[in-house]
């Protein structure tokens, strides 16, 4: 299979993303988060206050959130330090081959005025590092027009991440910033447990989109990817939906999704997450919010799809390898790579 | 290796029908249902709940030893019920209010059955009211409640003041959890309890329910 394009909403700079205390980026005795930029050695300082979390004590840290807090409050060469984390984030991803770079700062605080001056203050920085439109990305509307409100028209559309039925209020955002849309297949009340529902939700939410001037080839449908680990159909059941919103809607409209939800709770989940993307990409879909450093156009290309761990990847994805037993056992014998 | 140790180790391979039919064998052979259940079963679970927490074990372990573990209670459950034998507690659990995240909520069901309770699942994007009423209902001791959003998290409050309202304080306790909860914010609104993660839950529910 020929992959030329493969749309990557670049999703790292995000506020929920731990690393592990005891983990190689993390020094806990030196109290910092370890990271390269291309090859030189850089640490950033964790905030004192991020060391008396309940992360801390459960032996997680927010990698990004310690970067911002450093940004927004930090001094001299700390503060510095989370800019610098932040800027070498962009321009990674950048490289990696990102179409937009996804900012969410959902948990950066408890405190909403708090988030909206976090959202405001990382797409500036951000947009300092890269040349790349952002996706802003969000559950409150106050911090996803704050967000919109701070993207640089010049560098393209931003991106909102995202409009379902459920957050149907973002409706006057989207009017008034045309920007490109992520469209979750979520309904009203609950998310949908089938094609049959994910196509009847979108058909009730890309017409409001459409009417509010959005065109087809801004918007980019999230099926909505739900993990195998619990029920192995649900690889199947996404890429199902792939291909019947690609057969109702055409060539026109993206077709991406939270391609590394579908891992969680297993072994291996990079090797899942690209043999995912690659079926998703066969079965009509053309991007994802993915880590471009191991998902992007160049690496699907790369993946043999005859060698043993593709395969086995692919049969647990596909609900054919029963309670992924295969697949743990194989990863557990070392086969995985 | 005795029934009981085969039942636990069969268990935790997550084997239905041998853990099934080792049940039944352990009946005939005369055991305590209560022993099969504790000694047998749980102690299997409880093997795999710390081998979860550990990262040692993958999601889909867990739930093919919960199933297993089902296997068993379907022989086992006229027994106890024979025998006088009472659940550990009895949960209603569900994801707040505006939350439609379940697999967490989902992980924890299985981990509390696991433990030895009686699980009522109020489902996703419960009103608070709505579990307060489960739990009269079903005269439970415990709620648990679920959120994966810093959004949806702050529902929580609202189960705790709904618990209140109700004057069910003390009967009732709170338990809380999901990926933006901490110990701090469970303090801050009054919870009786948090846990980081599904196996912790077990470990939580029998303290709160004061069993071992």
């Amino acid at each position: 299979m020929q992959i030329k394009t493969f749309i990557v909403i670049g999703e790292n700079i995000h506020c929920t993303r731990v690393l592990k205390r005891d983990g190689n980026l993390v020094d806990a005795a030196a109290r910092v988060i370890r990271y390269d930029d291309g090859g030189k050695k850089k640490t950033l300082p964790i905030p004192e206050i991020l060391l008396k979390s309940a992360d801390w004590e459960n032996g997680k840290i927010k990698h990004c959130v310690a970067a911002i807090w450093q940004g927004l409050y930090g001094q001299g060469p700390a503060q510095e330090a989370g800019c610098d984390y932040l800027r070498v984030m962009a321009a990674k991803q950048e490289k990696a081959g990102a179409s937009f770079l996804d900012v969410n700062v959902d948990e950066f605080s408890m405190d909403l005025p708090e988030r909206i001056k976090a959202v405001q203050w990382t797409a500036a920085l951000v947009q300092g590092a890269s040349r790349l439109p952002l996706s802003i990305d969000s559950s409150n509307s106050d911090i996803m027009r704050a967000g919109l409100k701070a993207c640089e028209k010049a560098r393209g559309r931003p991106m909102v991440n995202s409009i379902s039925l459920e957050r149907i209020g973002l409706l006057g955002a989207v009017a008034e910033y045309k920007p490109a849309v992520v469209a979750s297949a979520a309904g009203e009340k609950g998310l949908p447990a089938n094609t049959e529902e994910r196509l009847d939700n979108l058909g009730r939410l890309i017409p409001q989109l459409t009417a509010k001037g959005i065109q087809m080839d801004w918007i980019h449908v999230d099926p909505l990817v739900y993990t195998i680990s619990t029920e192995a159909n649900n690889g199947k059941m996404f890429l199902a939906a792939v291909q019947a919103i690609r057969a109702k809607y055409g060539p026109a409209v993206h077709i991406i999704g939270g391609l590394s939800n579908v891992s969680f709770g297993m072994p291996a989940r990079k090797l899942i997450n690209q043999v995912f993307a690659y079926l998703a990409v066969e079965a009509g879909g053309d991007g994802g919010i993915v880590d471009p450093l191991q998902i992007n156009a160049k690496i699907l290309q790369g993946l043999d799809a005859n060698a043993e761990p593709f395969q086995l990847a692919k049969a647990l994805l596909l609900g054919t390898d029963d309670f992924g037993m295969n697949f743990i056992a194989a990863h557990r014998a070392g086969k995985l790579g | 290796m005795s029934v009981l140790e085969q039942i636990t180790e069969n268990l935790i391979k997550g084997k239905a029908k041998d853990v099934k039919e080792l049940v039944a064998k352990a009946v005939a052979e005369k055991i305590k249902p209560a022993d099969i259940l504790n000694k047998g079963l749980l102690s299997g679970m409880s093997i795999i709940g710390e081998r979860f927490k550990k990262n040692e074990v993958y999601v889909p372990e867990v739930l093919i030893a919960a199933r297993a573990m089902k296997a068993g209670m379907e022989q086992l459950k006229p027994l106890l019920a024979a025998a006088g034998v009472q659940p550990k507690g009895t949960v209603v659990v569900g994801t707040v209010k505006g939350d439609l995240h379940d697999i967490g909520k989902n992980l924890v069901c299985m981990m509390l059955e696991g433990a030895g309770f009686k699980i009522v699942d109020a489902g996703i994007n419960v009103e608070p009211d709505k579990m307060v009423q489960l739990a009269k209902e079903n005269n439970a001791n415990l709620i648990g409640a679920s959120a994966l959003l810093t959004t949806t998290m702050t529902n929580m409050k609202s189960v705790v003041e709904a618990v209140k309202a109700a004057g069910m304080s003390g009967k009732v306790k709170v338990m809380i959890g999901g990926a933006p909860v901490t110990q701090a914010f469970a303090d801050e609104i009054g919870a009786d309890g948090y846990a980081p993660d599904a196996a912790s839950a077990a470990d939580l529910a029998k303290k709160l329910s004061g069993v071992k």
